[in-house]
């Protein structure tokens, strides 16, 4: 079977992109977090997004109610958007190392925002997570969708293309 | 509820924003939002650009989740949204498209992004999210203090033309605005014109802006205040100077980076705008765009004040004898009534009121040799087409005035008291009115 990822997209993803999810409650309420670094499977068939337990509390108990969610990659320098959705989310315990993961996504992102002028200590700030409290959300891609502003936004891509 | 005005920082656009909605499924979806814009304490307005899965599910379900950040501090606040209405014209349409208009060449987006809508959400939460935001810089000193100091400036002006420059000045020395201008709305032309100008080469006095266009001319038309925080050639004026006989070249900057227009009005009519734009971006904030509208309100009432208290005290005197200038060979003075305009010899002057106005002090003046004039008899003279009610009879001939005084050394006009003034002429006049063709 055709990963829902292209090769690219995957590169793209883990990338030094913003990375946000959204999940929503049984009410349908929506919740945002921020990504703090993302990985792909070999197979392309499984994403993890590292996230701070402490500031996307709220997304993962509704995570772990339901799997259903998004989850948003932008360059700023380029405006490229990718969205990937699924149905199967489910956190997972952090291992030794995860906090080099974070601080070099974090490192790489200051750079990308660093010529909008945005300093280290702001993203930082913004990329932020309490000590110990890392783990990652691992899901299935289902469906990825363009999201780049313009005619095409909102179009879902092919599987692997 | 903690108010929209307590975040009105991250709605600059410095960060982008993102909005969470849900489908019929119960799936979510994410998209960035070019703009979240302040529209009062409990509402913001998204702008929308594109059909997408967002707006497909805010029509089915209004409730959405949206997080904005603060540029400086990377504070972050979540906002529980519930879409009402989506406005495709009028005041808050055209702030946002002059707003996008501005992040949207900053960013490159130029030709990509185009406002279709401003999509009005209450705000029904605002929760700041758990971050270790950083301590807030002031970007700028307070304003409170020099708005009250040029109120108090205001307050003590006694005449229109100090009025006009003390607020430029006060701009200047109290907030460090060095560029601005004044125009004033002249109704029945459906166009602006500059009156006073601070921090230019040249003062354009009397230069036009149309209705309508650009940001002065937005701001007038929809009585709205229009701010760009980048330059975008959508609402600059440079670029469109046509340059024809009977104009007046804009005085200016060339590129601006910020843009700031504030209509000014009074008794429920707008008068005119006051403008301040900067080399620099990201000049003025929401704070400059409160400080300004409420100096506007200020300036508003006093012009009004001021026009109606240039009643005089006694009749015009008799007329002398005039004093012609003699030995001097005539200046022609060119007058055209298609557009009331006025060339002194080969050089254009001033058209509209302004110039009907001329003309009238200039046939007195050879007919009788009248030389002192009294505002209240122009109000009152059928062959000045002031409209009725805000007639800006003060700024009219403030504008004349100044036009004169750069132009010419050889006419001028002279205050000789409270709405009272002299016409000064300093060669023979050989007057010519052209018919139009």
């Amino acid at each position: 079977m055709v990963p829902e990822l292209s090769r690219m997209q995957a590169a793209f993803i883990q990338g030094p992109v913003s990375i946000s999810l959204a999940s929503r409650d049984v009410a349908r309420r929506t919740t945002i977090a921020r990504g703090l670094s993302c990985r792909v499977s070999e197979a392309r068939d499984q994403i993890s997004i590292l996230v701070c337990g402490a500031r996307a509390a709220a997304l993962l108990a509704e995570l772990r109610v339901d799997g259903w969610m998004a989850a948003s990659y932008s360059l700023p320098a380029t405006h490229e958007t990718l969205q990937v959705k699924g149905r199967d989310a489910r956190v997972e315990p952090a291992q030794p190392g995860d906090e080099a993961l974070a601080a070099a996504h974090r490192a790489a992102f200051a750079t990308q925002i660093a010529v909008a002028g945005f300093t280290v200590a702001f993203t930082e700030a913004l990329l932020h997570h309490e000590p110990g409290q890392l783990c990652w959300v691992r899901f299935t891609p289902a469906a990825v969708y363009m999201q780049t502003p313009g005619p095409r936004a909102g179009e879902r891509l092919k599987a692997g293309g | 509820m903690r108010s929209v005005d307590s975040i009105r920082d991250c709605l600059e656009g410095g960060v982008p924003s993102l909005i969470a909605t849900c489908d019929a499924e119960g799936m979510p979806n994410l998209t960035y939002v070019s703009q979240v814009h302040y529209v009062d304490a409990e509402h913001v307005a998204l702008s929308f650009q594109f059909f997408n899965k967002t707006r497909e599910n805010i029509l089915r379900d209004p409730r959405a989740t949206v997080r904005v950040a603060n540029a400086e501090t990377a504070a972050e606040y979540r906002l529980d949204v519930e879409y009402l209405r989506t406005e495709s014209e009028g005041p808050l349409f055209e702030r946002m498209k002059a707003k996008l208009a501005g992040v949207a060449s900053h960013t490159g987006m130029a030709g990509v992004f185009k406002l279709l809508g401003a999509d009005v959400y209450r705000v029904r939460a605002i929760e700041q999210l758990p971050s270790p935001a950083l301590a807030p810089e002031r970007l700028h000193p307070p304003l409170l203090p020099p708005l009250r100091r040029l109120g108090e400036r205001i307050a003590a002006c006694r005449e229109l033309d100090e009025l006009l420059d003390r607020t430029l000045a006060g701009l200047q020395e109290l907030f460090g605005i060095h560029h601005s201008m004044l125009l004033m709305l002249d109704e029945s032309r459906q166009r602006l014109y500059t009156v006073a100008s601070r921090g230019y080469g040249a003062s354009g006095v009397g230069s036009e802006v149309a209705l309508g266009h650009g940001v002065i001319g937005v701001a007038a038309e929809q009585r709205t205040p229009i701010r760009l925080s980048y330059a975008s050639m959508d609402y600059i004026y440079g670029a469109a100077a046509t340059g024809t006989a009977a104009e007046i070249p804009w005085p200016g900057l060339r590129e601006p980076q910020s843009q700031l227009a504030v209509p000014i009005g009074s008794g429920g009519r707008l008068q005119g705008v006051l403008y301040v734009e900067s080399l620099d971006e990201m000049a003025f904030c929401y704070e400059h765009e409160d400080a300004l509208a409420a100096l506007a309100v200020s300036l508003g009432f006093a012009m009004q004040a001021l026009a109606q208290e240039d009643e005089p005290g006694e009749p015009a005197p008799a007329a002398a004898p005039p004093q012609q200038p003699a030995g001097k060979t005539a200046l022609q003075v060119r007058y055209y009534p298609e557009d009331d305009s006025v060339f002194l010899g080969e050089d254009y002057l001033i058209k509209g009121v302004a110039g009907a106005i001329f003309w009238k002090l200039l046939r007195d003046y050879q007919r009788d040799g009248r030389t002192e004039f009294s505002n209240r008899e122009l109000r009152l003279d059928p062959s000045i087409p002031l409209p009725d009610i805000a007639d800006n009879l003060e700024a009219r001939l403030l504008l004349l005035h100044r036009r004169l005084q750069e132009r010419s050394g050889l006419l001028a006009l002279e205050k000789t008291g409270r709405g009272r003034f002299r016409l000064c002429v300093r060669q023979p006049l050989k007057l010519v009115e052209v018919a139009a063709a």
